[in-house]
């Protein structure tokens, strides 16, 4: 039998087991007597407490981190550097050919004294490797070069772009965004201290045109910014993300740079780099525009290798769960990260599930409707102050409407599908998102 | 029929249906995935995900690097070099 056959039913069998055991709960809840179903009541009652306490709690304290990270950088301004290092950036590519050419001309308008550009052309088999060629040479201030390798994933082109690299500091990028002008200039300020290893720029979605992208643009501001902006103020960002990162090569060298064993090489990378002392920052002014995907179906496949890629990494250092000290802030870090990928899809799947089965059969709607309200107001205020920080478009402020009960309960759902086939160690594989170059 | 109930209703049909069509969805997806063409894992030792390639130690960017990328690259069947 296949590796792919075998991952299908497997998948499958997780998904009808899944539903089963949902099905069957309905059933018994409306074959059991009064007794068992007042205490169902009052479970909805003291569940709806505790989540929403795990709620409040999770939201005041990443906006409260997050507006004193906001209000450190405002006080104290931009962190002064004497003299600029130059910068490797590293553009790993594999048939990116439709949305290449975008990437390198952001790179051709970066302010910043000296770099080099290395497109690493990972093995592609449509017109990446001819239109990186076309970019050879001195482009301004930046040194383009092409290195081309057999394919053997995103992992592997960087660790050759970095054996390749020059400079002291390393920015790596994907080849489906785009970067900002002030990009480096802002990440690299951050290195006049010696003890950060690694800076984590800020992400935001490109293609905006429809209600699916626009309300990934809000979760990156809301859901991925705002907890980044809030580790930043600890020095301990949990994923530096691919789009936009930069490294000091120390860093890097010492840590062996990228390992291949899990599809979540930026929080692998991260947390590695943590792990031996040195400090991860977040610049929200070194900015990225990413492709974000245009259909639920894309979301769902990006989605299921986000979160199989950190639990992979979280597996790999289950450990410190169990040392708080002497690092605490990477203790915390990763407890969160965990927790945003383990415990909250699952909280959040079931508990929705579960009150509005309570709803139907219980007549318990009024209640569980004052929490949605509830809710949907604390969405509302959280992406106000979120994207005003941002100094976003407000027009992104009314998708937090839909933003919970729609937008994140699904993702939760492949979530909680993609950590149970780590769990369960199901075969799985990458596969490539759909370029629709309409960014 | 008051604005509660109708309150009601949409929250826990838009409950619901998200859940139902995540689900769906889900398994669209895994279908999809189980008909693209995947190597037989013919190896139980070898690496789960890609084929590994470690910087050497030391200095990277240095010409003694480059060479040993080179090599390795070699060993894997094809040639890494400034296109």
């Amino acid at each position: 039998m296949s590796q792919g056959r075998h991952s299908i039913w497997s998948s499958l069998g997780v998904v009808f087991a899944t539903v089963g055991v949902t099905v069957g709960f309905v059933i018994w809840a409306l074959l059991a007597g009064p007794d068992i179903q007042r205490v169902m009541v009052r479970m909805v009652v003291v569940s709806l407490v505790i989540f929403l306490f795990l709620l409040f709690l999770r939201y005041f304290a990443l906006l409260w981190f997050s507006y004193l990270g906001h209000a450190e950088r405002n006080v104290l301004g931009m962190r002064e550097i004497k003299e600029l290092p130059p910068i490797s950036i590293l553009v790993p590519a594999y048939n990116e050919g439709r949305v290449l050419e975008r990437a390198l001309t952001s790179l051709m308008q970066l302010e910043y004294p000296e770099y080099e550009v290395l497109i690493i052309d990972d093995g592609s088999t449509d017109d990446t490797l001819e239109i990186a060629i076309g970019w050879e040479g001195q482009r301004g201030p930046g040194h383009f070069r092409v290195i081309t390798k057999p394919n053997g994933g995103k992992a592997s082109a960087l660790n050759a772009g970095i054996a390749h690299s020059l400079h002291p500091l390393i920015m790596c990028m994907d080849a489906d965004s785009s970067l900002e002008p002030r990009a480096l200039l802002t990440a690299a300020r951050h290195f006049s201290d010696p003890a950060v290893g690694a800076v984590a720029g800020n992400v935001k979605v490109e293609n905006r045109g429809r209600i699916l992208t626009r309300l990934q643009a809000l979760e990156y501001i809301e859901g991925l910014n705002m907890p980044r902006r809030a580790q930043g103020f600890i020095s301990a960002v949990n994923i530096v993300p691919g789009p936009v990162g930069l490294f000091r090569r120390e860093a890097l060298e010492e840590i062996g740079g990228y390992d291949t064993d899990t599809f979540a090489e930026d929080a692998d990378l991260t947390l590695k780099i943590m792990e031996i002392g040195w400090r991860v920052e977040y610049e929200d002014q070194s900015i990225a525009w990413t492709e974000a995907p245009e259909t639920w179906r894309d979301l769902t496949q990006q989605r299921y290798r986000w979160t199989r890629g950190i639990l992979q990494a979280i597996r790999k250092r289950k450990g410190i769960y169990l040392r708080p000290f002497p690092d605490f802030p990477l203790w915390i870090s990763t407890i969160q990260l965990g927790f945003e990928a383990l415990v909250w899809p699952a909280m959040n799947v079931f508990a929705h599930l579960f009150f509005a089965i309570v709803a139907i059969l219980f007549g318990a709607g009024e209640l569980i409707v004052y929490w949605m309200i509830l809710l949907t107001l604390l969405d509302l205020v959280a992406a106000l102050v979120t994207v005003s920080m941002e100094e976003e478009s407000l027009g992104l402020v009314p998708m937090a409407l839909i933003y919970r009960f729609v937008f994140i309960l699904f993702l939760d759902v492949v979530k909680m599908f993609a950590t149970m086939e780590e769990l369960f160690r199901l075969d799985m594989g990458w596969g490539k998102l759909e370029r629709l170059e309409n960014a | 029929m008051n604005v509660v109930d109708i309150l009601v209703a949409i929250v826990v049909v838009t409950i619901l249906v998200t859940i139902i069509l995540a689900v769906v969805t889900y398994v669209a997806y895994k279908l999809r995935l189980s008909r693209e063409p995947r190597p037989r894992d013919d190896d139980p030792d070898a690496l789960r995900y890609f084929v590994t390639f470690d910087p050497p130690p030391g200095g990277s960017g240095s010409k003694t690097n480059l060479d040993q990328l080179d090599r390795d690259v070699a060993d894997m069947g094809g040639h890494a070099t400034e296109a």
